[in-house]
Formats: C-alpha cells, sequence, structure tokens
C-alpha cells in the first residue's frame, strides 16, 4: 500500500460504485467505474460530466453518503473509505469536508436562520462558548458578504444568492480542508453566479480551502479549477489540467462537450447520429 | 392543446405562494377557540346546575326559563352541553395526542432508517388499518371496565396507522431535501436531525392530521358513549347526551338529542375544515 | 419581411397580495415572417410572462394595456373560438419542462394524434403515420416504437425533441420556446436546438427564443431582446448585441458569464440583485446596480428610443457606446 504524500487532500484509488437494480430483470447499473484521483491541499479539481455520469455519485461517496462497492477513499491521508458508525468519526469527518449544493432553495432548513443554523453547527461540534461562538458568526457573515438583518432572516425572506452565501458560511464553519461544491452555481442568475464565483475564490485566498467542484459548467469549471477530471458513464475520459484540456481537448467525448458550449460566434451543429441517448 | 391548459393552471397554483387558512379555516379555528374556552370555564358559565334533577320540569321545550330546554329528567340541557364539553373533547384529545405521537415516531424512524426495515413498517402499518378501532375499544371497556380511559387508549391505537401513513410519506420526502444531507454531512447524529429538524418541519402536516383525525375520534367517542359503554350517566358527555334523548324524540321532545347532536356535528365540521386549510398551507409551503 | 407578430405598449400587472403588481413595463417587439428573436432576462424580468400574454395564458385578474397584434388582428379582441384556432394553429409553445407538460400514463403516440386529429380533422390511422413520419424529421430513430412508449421511458433530450415535432405538427406560423433547453445536457442542448433551428428555417417559421443565456440567444437568433425588471432595456440585431451592447445591463450580463476560453482573476460582477418589475423604482430600473448611474438615472424613467439601428433605454446609451464596447478588451487584458 503506496504511502500517499501528507498533502494530499483527497485521493481516491479505484472507486467502483455499483446500483442493484430492484427486482424483475432489471441490470445493475454501474455508476462509478474504476476512478482514482489525488487533489492536493489547497489544490481545486473539477470532476466534469452530464446527468448520468457518475459525477454526483462519486461526491457523495468522498463525503460518505454513499458506500462504495470497491476501492480507497483517503482524506488528509487518513482511510475515510467506510462510513462513520460513531459520532466521534462522524463529527471528524465532518471537520475534513463539507459541501455545498445546487438549490439554494433547499438545501436549507426552512425554519433556522443563517445564525441560527451556524450556531448548531457549532455548538454540536463543541466550538468555542457563546461568546466565541458569536464572533466566528459574524467573522463567517462577513467572509460571504451578508449584512446582520440577512444573517438573522429566515431562508423564506433571502434571494437564491443570499441563501448560496448561507450555505457557504455553514459548509465553512468548522473550517473544513476540503469543499464539495456540487453546481454550487448552476441555478442561480447570471449576475448573482459572477458575485458568487468571485465570492468562492476569495475564500479560497483567505482560507485555503480545497475545492472539489462537481459541475457541467466548462465555463465555471475553468474559472474556479486548475484541474479536471471529465467523466462519461461512470469512466474518467481525460484528465489534467483545466486550462490544458479546454484549449486542447483531446478525447472525442471533451471535444464534443466543449464543442456544444454556446459562445460568440457559435452555432448549434447537430450530430450525424440521429440518437446518442441512453433510453430507458 | 392539452399542453397550454396544464400551463396555465400551475402559473396559477405558482402565484398563490402563501396561502392563508381563509375565511373557513379561520372561522372553523375561531369556534373552536370558543368551543376550547366554554370547556375550561364551564362551571363559572353554566347557567343552571347541570346535575339537578327537577322532574317537575321535564322536556321543557327552549325558552327562557331554559334556553335549550330541558331533559326527560328537569335537567337544563345547555348547562348540560357546557359542561360535556369537556370530556367530548378530552377524549378525542387524549386518542390524537397518543396517536400523533406514536404514529408520528413510528413514522420517522421508518423513513429514516429505510430499507427493509421501512418495508416491514408498511407492511405492518397497512395490517394495522383492518382493526376495528370501535370493536377494539368495546373489548377494552369489557375488559377494563367502562369510563373515559380504556376507549380512549383502544381508539388511540387504531388511529396509529392513520397518522404513521400521512407521516411517513411527508417525511420520506423531507429527507431528501438537501438540508438534510447538509446536515448529516455536518456530523449531525441522527436521533437529532429527526426531534430538530424532521421533526418541526413535518409539524404542521402531524397537526393537520391529528386536526382531522379529532373529528373522527369524536364522532367514535360519542357513538361508544351512546351505547352506554363510554362515560357513564350521570355525567354530562355529547354522545351520552344524544343517546338519553331518543326517548324524548318519539315523544316530541327532541332538543337533547337534537342540540348535542349539533354541537358534535359543528365542532366535527370545524376541525374536518381547519385540518384541511392546515394540510393545503403545508403542501403549499413545499 | 412583413411582421408577423407585433407587441406594442404592452403593460400588465397581476394581483398579489391584495394589490395589482406590475409583471411587465411597456414592452414593445416586432418579430417578421420567419424571423428568430431572442428575449434574454433574469429571473423575475417578464420575459415568460411576455410570452404568456401573447398566447392570452395569464393567470386570472391581470389587467392588461397595450396591444398583441398577431399577423395585423389584435390577439385580446379574438372571441373564445378565434382564441382556440389561435392557440392551436397558427402559434406553438415549447417549455422548459416537457415531462410536466406530458401524461405520464399516455403513450406518446396518444399524445402526438390528439392535435392531429383534433385540429386537422386526420383519422386515427392516418395521424400515428403522419407522427412517425414528424418524429423521423426531427432524428428520432424507430419512431413506430417510441410511439408505443410512454413519456417516462424517455430521457428529457428525446421527449424535448417529441414535444417539438408535436408543436410542428400542426404547421404553426410562430413557436414560442420557452427556456426549451434550460433542463437539458449541454451536449442534448446543442443538439436540440440544431434541430429546431434547422426545421424553423426549413419552414420558414417565426420563433420567439425565451433564454437566460445570451450567448445561445445569438446563436440562434436573428434579433435578441434583454429585458430587466419587466423592461425591455435593449433590442438589436444579435451579432451585434454582443459586440456593441448599448445598455448597460446587457453589457453586464455578457461579461458576468465565465468563459471557456480564459481564465479571469475577477469576473466583472454587477453588484446587488435581479428586481423583480414591482420592484422597479420610478427611474431607471437598473440605476441601483449600475456603474454609470447619475443622479438623472435615478429621476426620470428613460424611454425605449432608437439609436443606430438599435433600441435602448438608457439616458447615457450615446456617451458610453465606446466604454460599453470597450470592456471587452479590458477583460481580456486581464487574462491570466
Amino acid at each position: 500500500m503506496a504511502t500517499p504524500e501528507p498533502t494530499s487532500a483527497v485521493r481516491v484509488e479505484g472507486l467502483r460504485k455499483v446500483f442493484q437494480s430492484r427486482g424483475r430483470g432489471g441490470k445493475d447499473v454501474v455508476a462509478v467505474d474504476d476512478v482514482s484521483f489525488d487533489l492536493a491541499k489547497g489544490g481545486s479539481l473539477a470532476v466534469v460530466g452530464e446527468s448520468g455520469s457518475g459525477k454526483t455519485t462519486l461526491a457523495r461517496m468522498v463525503l460518505g453518503l454513499e458506500h462504495p462497492t470497491s476501492g480507497r477513499i483517503l482524506l488528509a491521508g487518513t482511510d475515510r473509505t467506510e462510513q462513520p458508525r460513531t459520532s466521534a468519526a462522524r463529527r471528524e469527518r465532518a471537520r475534513e469536508i463539507q459541501i455545498v449544493f445546487q438549490d439554494p432553495y433547499r438545501s436549507l432548513d426552512p425554519r433556522q436562520s443563517a445564525v441560527r443554523c451556524i450556531e448548531e453547527v457549532l455548538r454540536v461540534h463543541g466550538m468555542g462558548n457563546a461568546d466565541e461562538r458569536r464572533a466566528r458568526i459574524a467573522e463567517l457573515m462577513d467572509v460571504v458578504g451578508l449584512d446582520d438583518r440577512q444573517a438573522r432572516a429566515l431562508p423564506k425572506a433571502l434571494s437564491g444568492g443570499q441563501r448560496q452565501r448561507v450555505a457557504i458560511a455553514r459548509a465553512l464553519a468548522l473550517k473544513p480542508d476540503v469543499l464539495v461544491l456540487d453546481e454550487a452555481v448552476a441555478a442561480l442568475d447570471v449576475s448573482i453566479q459572477a458575485q458568487m464565483l468571485n465570492l468562492l475564490a476569495d475564500v479560497r485566498r483567505q482560507t485555503g480551502v480545497t475545492y472539489l467542484l462537481i459541475s457541467h459548467d466548462l465555463a465555471v469549471v475553468r474559472q474556479v479549477t486548475e484541474d479536471m477530471i471529465v467523466m462519461q458513464r461512470g469512466r474518467v475520459v481525460e484528465r489534467g489540467r483545466s486550462a490544458d484540456i479546454l484549449d486542447r481537448p483531446q478525447d472525442a467525448y471533451t471535444r464534443l462537450l466543449r464543442d456544444s458550449v454556446p459562445r460568440p460566434g457559435w452555432k448549434p451543429v447537430r450530430r450525424s447520429t440521429p440518437t446518442m441517448e441512453v433510453t430507458g | 392543446m392539452s399542453a397550454l391548459v396544464m400551463g396555465r393552471r400551475r402559473l396559477a397554483a405558482g402565484r398563490e405562494a402563501y396561502p392563508r387558512l381563509g375565511v373557513l379555516g379561520w372561522t372553523s379555528a375561531g369556534f373552536l377557540a370558543l368551543i376550547a374556552l366554554i370547556a375550561v370555564f364551564a362551571p363559572l358559565i353554566t347557567p343552571q346546575d347541570p346535575l339537578a334533577i327537577d322532574l317537575g320540569n321535564a322536556h321543557v321545550a327552549p325558552g327562557t326559563d331554559y334556553f335549550l330546554g330541558s331533559d326527560a329528567n328537569g335537567r337544563d340541557i345547555l348547562s348540560r352541553l357546557i359542561v360535556g364539553s369537556r370530556t367530548s373533547l378530552l377524549g378525542p384529545l387524549g386518542v390524537v395526542a397518543l396517536a400523533a405521537a406514536a404514529g408520528s415516531t413510528i413514522a420517522i424512524a421508518s423513513a429514516w432508517i429505510g430499507g427493509r426495515f421501512d418495508q416491514i413498517v408498511v407492511r405492518v402499518v397497512d395490517a394495522w388499518f383492518s382493526f376495528p378501532g370501535i370493536l377494539l375499544a368495546i373489548l377494552a371497556v369489557a375488559v377494563f371496565g367502562s369510563g373515559l380511559m380504556a376507549p380512549v387508549i383502544a381508539l388511540a391505537i387504531s388511529y396509529i396507522p392513520y397518522s404513521a401513513r400521512v407521516t411517513r410519506s411527508g417525511a420520506i420526502r423531507e429527507r431528501r431535501l438537501p438540508y438534510v444531507e447538509a446536515l448529516q454531512v455536518q456530523g449531525f447524529s441522527a436521533w437529532r436531525i429527526c426531534t430538530r429538524h424532521l421533526l418541526p418541519n413535518l409539524a404542521p402536516l402531524i397537526v393537520a392530521q391529528a386536526t382531522v383525525a379529532f373529528g373522527y375520534a369524536m364522532v367514535d367517542l360519542a357513538a361508544i358513549s351512546f351505547l352506554g359503554l363510554g362515560v357513564q350517566p350521570p355525567t354530562p358527555d355529547w354522545g351520552l347526551m344524544v343517546s338519553q334523548g331518543k326517548n324524548g324524540i318519539l315523544q316530541g321532545h327532541p332538543q337533547e338529542t337534537l342540540f348535542a347532536g349539533l354541537a358534535i356535528v359543528l365542532t366535527v365540521l370545524a376541525f374536518n375544515l381547519l385540518g384541511d386549510r392546515i394540510s393545503r398551507v403545508y403542501q403549499e409551503r413545499s | 419581411m412583413s411582421t408577423l407578430l407585433e407587441i406594442e405598449g404592452l403593460s400588465v400587472t397581476l394581483p398579489a397580495g391584495g394589490e395589482q403588481r406590475q409583471v411587465i413595463h411597456d414592452v414593445s417587439l416586432a418579430i417578421g415572417e420567419g424571423e428568430a428573436h431572442g428575449l434574454v432576462g433574469e429571473s423575475g424580468s417578464g420575459k415568460s410572462m411576455t410570452a404568456r400574454s401573447i398566447m392570452r395564458l395569464l393567470p386570472p385578474g391581470a389587467e392588461v394595456q397595450g396591444a398583441v397584434r398577431f399577423d395585423g388582428t389584435d390577439v385580446n379582441s379574438l372571441d373564445r373560438g378565434a382564441l382556440r384556432r389561435f392557440r392551436g394553429n397558427d402559434v406553438a409553445m415549447i417549455f422548459q419542462d416537457p415531462r410536466s407538460h406530458t401524461n405520464p400514463v399516455r403513450t406518446i403516440g396518444d399524445f402526438m394524434t390528439e392535435a392531429l386529429c383534433r385540429n386537422r380533422g386526420m383519422g386515427k390511422r392516418d395521424a400515428l403515420k403522419r407522427a412517425a413520419e414528424l418524429l423521423e424529421e426531427v432524428f428520432v430513430d424507430d419512431p413506430e416504437r417510441r410511439l408505443t412508449q410512454y413519456p417516462d421511458e424517455l430521457s428529457g433530450g428525446l421527449l424535448q425533441r417529441v414535444m417539438i415535432s408535436a408543436a410542428l405538427a400542426v404547421e404553426p406560423r410562430l413557436i414560442i420556446a420557452d427556456e426549451p433547453t434550460t433542463a437539458l445536457d449541454v451536449t442534448n442542448q446543442a443538439e436540440v436546438m440544431a434541430i429546431l433551428d434547422e426545421l424553423r428555417r426549413e419552414r420558414g417559421l417565426a420563433m420567439l427564443f425565451i433564454t437566460h443565456d445570451l450567448d445561445l440567444a445569438a446563436a440562434v437568433c436573428d434579433h435578441t431582446s434583454v429585458m430587466y425588471a419587466g423592461f425591455v432595456v435593449e433590442s438589436q440585431a444579435s451579432e451585434r448585441l454582443h459586440d456593441r451592447p448599448r445598455h448597460p445591463y446587457s453589457a453586464a450580463l455578457s461579461h458576468a458569464r465565465p468563459s471557456i476560453d480564459r481564465t479571469l482573476d475577477r469576473l466583472p460582477a454587477v453588484p446587488g440583485r435581479p428586481l423583480s418589475a414591482f420592484e422597479a423604482p420610478s427611474g431607471c430600473a437598473f440605476a441601483d446596480r449600475c456603474p454609470f448611474k447619475q443622479t438623472r438615472c435615478v429621476e426620470e424613467a428613460p424611454a425605449l428610443r432608437e439609436l443606430d439601428g438599435a433600441m435602448v433605454r438608457c439616458h447615457r446609451a450615446e456617451e458610453l457606446a465606446e466604454t460599453l464596447a470597450g470592456s471587452f478588451q479590458e477583460d481580456l487584458s486581464g487574462h491570466t
């Protein structure tokens, strides 16, 4: 067993996930097939793919929300392949890796303001006394740019962009090493998306947090990450520096993805084969 | 073009983002609050002694002496209705409180654990539905003796599957929301997520179901009283009053059965309307 | 090119919380026969409401001012029967989420033949044959089998192609496509857009294409209008919109999107959030977020006026022309 370098934040080796079919003659689905990558501390890696590529399942396994069929997951050099069983193990993992979800409308408890939500997180993890927690919350609100009124408002009184700021603050509360961004800007309006991408860049500069970006949006990938892997039907088809891959994609599927992105001067082109989709 | 019609309907529903309880809902809530107040202050507001027998004034028609008339024993019907509201409300309250507590515990546990456990719970709850509540209550009375306690517990047991089924479907929806996964990733224990986050967010659904069930429980308990198996005379109780007044109907004095029946019908109706409105508000929210 | 659809001074209010709320302010636009017109905006900009006003598909209680003329006839003056013919034969609509616009327990064949049988008076067998031909036109392979399948058995991209072919089956003159590819993967988006574009050109259909994606609109539309807070703030030829935006908001919108061709140190983001139409202040709706704001912008609402063949709603459009076009160069200098 190779000892991973101490600088590795997330390392997965030969990860595989098979979903067993439920009953009558269905086939098992291989969602993730032999995926490996090594994400250095402070780095930023994109997992790119379309729906059904397995990128979300991969992220869920790294987060401990899904158990891999085979393969290994290491967070900061520690084996985290098994889902945590004890509450101590759960909390330990929580301080290593956090997530920001795509849907700003449903990723917050509708009954909790940002302040109450983060206060609970800090309390559960036994972080500081009431004053220290208050100071930490103020600091986090400052990082994500929410004023006092917004910090005390229930999610329904906030816009999509403001909710996503709350979600980012919540994820940063425990000072995790790694932040998984699961399509975290995909549901936002263009002008809000730009604010959020700048915020993510600032956060990374300030905290040195490592990003694992799950996305289908190549422009966002280029803006946020240095490295990327491209997944198609559970397998990695291309990997390398984000800028290099987007400038000179080698794999046919990566090229197709790139050519499908609307940009100035772009015209949609129909592929020769009428159906390239997997249908039920 | 059916697609267009559907588009319009979705749009119309989307605009009404936070509907309130509405006129009917608030009227029902107000009516029930009034009944509850009456029950609390019953001894202070009865115009006459609800237990005082005065055979000389039996079956007096509604009027100035007896606002709603008197019963076969010459007791004031209004006073008996006022005091009777206590047992008539307390019984169903006990039933729905017990059923909702047990039902939602089963439901949330089942939705959270999922898998085979959830499947077994669903089967058991399905089978549970076939328990006839009233028969169970009669059996309980036969074993433990008459009174309020035995039929309330028996009915509560037969009401658990209703609460469990409704709450489980809500809990399964809620559990799939990203905020619950975020809490898991934050390292929160299952107990904390279920009690501090799932339960409060499901509360409107549980309350809506319990409100509707309250009406049914009231009818069931009235039926048990009517059969003489619940609250015993001379304690005033609406169901019992319907039963005791039935001889009067044949003699042309329907007031006791009529007014007691009306009290039950109006209260049940109000509970149903209110429960319906609450569950709509919940659905619009989610 | 004769004008097929003309919207003039359209204002719409909807009842909300006991008052009438403005959702569209004085919108005017024209689409010529066979022309594709893009309507771009963020959430709450009123782009979908504009489309629904054309179809007279507004929620109950909506108050409409201004005119929507289709082929010279005011849509708001149509009686029941004429309105049905207008919706059924002249205009077809394609939506973002095809799954919610199909009935899950009815087959694709049922869905596609319904309009043919009712509006064209075809027999069931002829209609099915025609439906198969139509599916072939949108490059669905094995169309006979597809007709027997249910919506759940088709992927999103395939189902959207079915919707397109069903929409075109009645041979409309105008297609209104409301974010038809937003829910699709990017490769499917390209495919669906290519097919829609091809069929539209072959048949000379006009199209109103509603999207939040400026680049996508520019790629498939001759002309693009940008909406903000219920107003059309700019309208001009698509190819010029990108290089010579006339309104600070359109410029901001195209700059704010990251690019797959270059990495920027910081994106030129607009502060604040998009306003809904009813929140629009009395001055220019964009003033609060605009880097070029002056006192006049806050005090006086600008009118939509012509400037070098473009329509623009900005007091400072002339003086800003060079700045707005030039800020692309600034971006490039920030290239890392």
